[in-house]
């Protein structure tokens, strides 16, 4: 299987699941839609922590979790989600400057 | 106690079509990065520069974009790197079902081009809409906005990380925008206290389940955060 099947089946899945229970009309209970209200916010943290927990190259964790606060209060105080890169990273070099002159 | 910050438009200057691409250009400065970085990381892959691109418009979903052109510069089976990209967008079924009902007297072909578009922001950004008043029609067009300048951004900025790859900097100094961003996206994202206990359950369940195979750990701890949320809701009412 070529490396261009492989991205196409790939994208097929991901349609599948994306139109599975649009197209099919399929309306889930009022108990399940209720529980998915909470999935935006549970993948997104799931996320976030999850590449966190992966090997960098860059600043050590600190830093890294100081950055990801000053990105997640930033939004939202200022409702604006593209503050919330430039604060992380901002902060994220600071603090990882800080830590490697104290380790000094 | 339940408490929501959600901000409806107290007057409607434009259409929801124009409402929908204001409310996703912000996202789309917060994303854009990423998607350079996704760029950058495909040029600099076995995979080729245009096939790592194409993942933009097959699979558009990021961290499984990712996750492809890694496991193919790496030489992983086509299963497994199926097996992968299913794992990782799984979310994308729940995003389906939670939407759906929105969209249920939309025509099926519009409907079936819809969901092509369904991706974390466009998801969030409807998702909080949707919760002021509005007519189907409306909604449908507010999405149409959002959705689509979402996609055109998003093939923009991924080619250019493709073709500016050979000056920009190195993908790994890239990497901490999308925690980043995906934290800015968070913080949208909570508006209840259901959500702030299903955001924090997610996160620790995710470092616990880490060592889980094939990214299935994001959707162990995302099922996680999701239930102790409804049950904290549900004690609450």
């Amino acid at each position: 299987m070529t490396v261009w099947m492989v991205v196409i089946a790939a994208g097929l899945a991901s349609y599948a699941l994306r139109a599975g229970l649009v197209a099919s009309g399929v309306e889930l209970p009022a108990s399940v839609q209720r529980r998915l209200q909470h999935e935006a916010p549970a993948v997104i943290a799931a996320l976030v922590a999850t590449s966190l927990t992966r090997p960098s190259h860059g600043p050590g964790l600190a830093a890294q979790l100081a950055a990801v606060a000053a990105a997640f209060a930033s939004a939202r105080c200022f409702r604006s989600v593209a503050l919330a890169p430039l604060t992380g990273l901002l902060v994220l070099v600071a603090v990882g400057a800080l830590i490697s002159v104290v380790d000094r | 106690m339940t408490t929501t910050t959600i901000q409806c438009p107290v007057e409607r200057r434009h259409g929801p079509l124009a409402e929908g691409m204001a409310a996703m250009l912000p996202v789309l400065a917060g994303i854009a990065p990423f998607g350079l970085a996704i760029g950058v990381a495909a040029a600099d892959s076995s995979v080729g520069r245009v096939a790592g691109w194409a993942t933009s418009w097959t699979i558009y979903a990021g961290s499984a974009q990712l996750a492809t052109i890694e496991l193919l510069d790496a030489g992983a089976a086509p299963l497994i790197v199926l097996a992968t990209v299913v794992a990782v967008n799984a979310r994308l079924l729940l995003y389906g079902a939670a939407i759906a009902p929105h969209w249920r007297e939309a025509p099926r072909w519009w409907r079936l081009l819809a969901s092509y578009l369904l991706v974390d922001p466009s998801y969030a950004v409807a998702a909080d809409r949707y919760q002021c008043p509005a007519s189907p029609e409306e909604k449908r067009r507010f999405y149409l906005g959002a959705a689509l300048t979402l996609w055109g951004g998003w093939q923009v900025a991924t080619a250019l990380g493709v073709v500016l790859s050979a000056n920009a900097p190195g993908a790994s100094s890239l990497e901490m925008v999308v925690p980043l961003t995906m934290a800015g996206l968070l913080a949208g994202a909570i508006r209840s206290t259901g959500g702030r206990v299903a955001a924090t359950v997610a996160a620790v369940t995710a470092v616990a389940v880490q060592a889980l195979p094939l990214g299935t750990g994001v959707i162990v701890a995302a099922v996680a955060g999701m239930l102790a949320g409804a049950a904290t809701e549900g004690r609450d009412r």
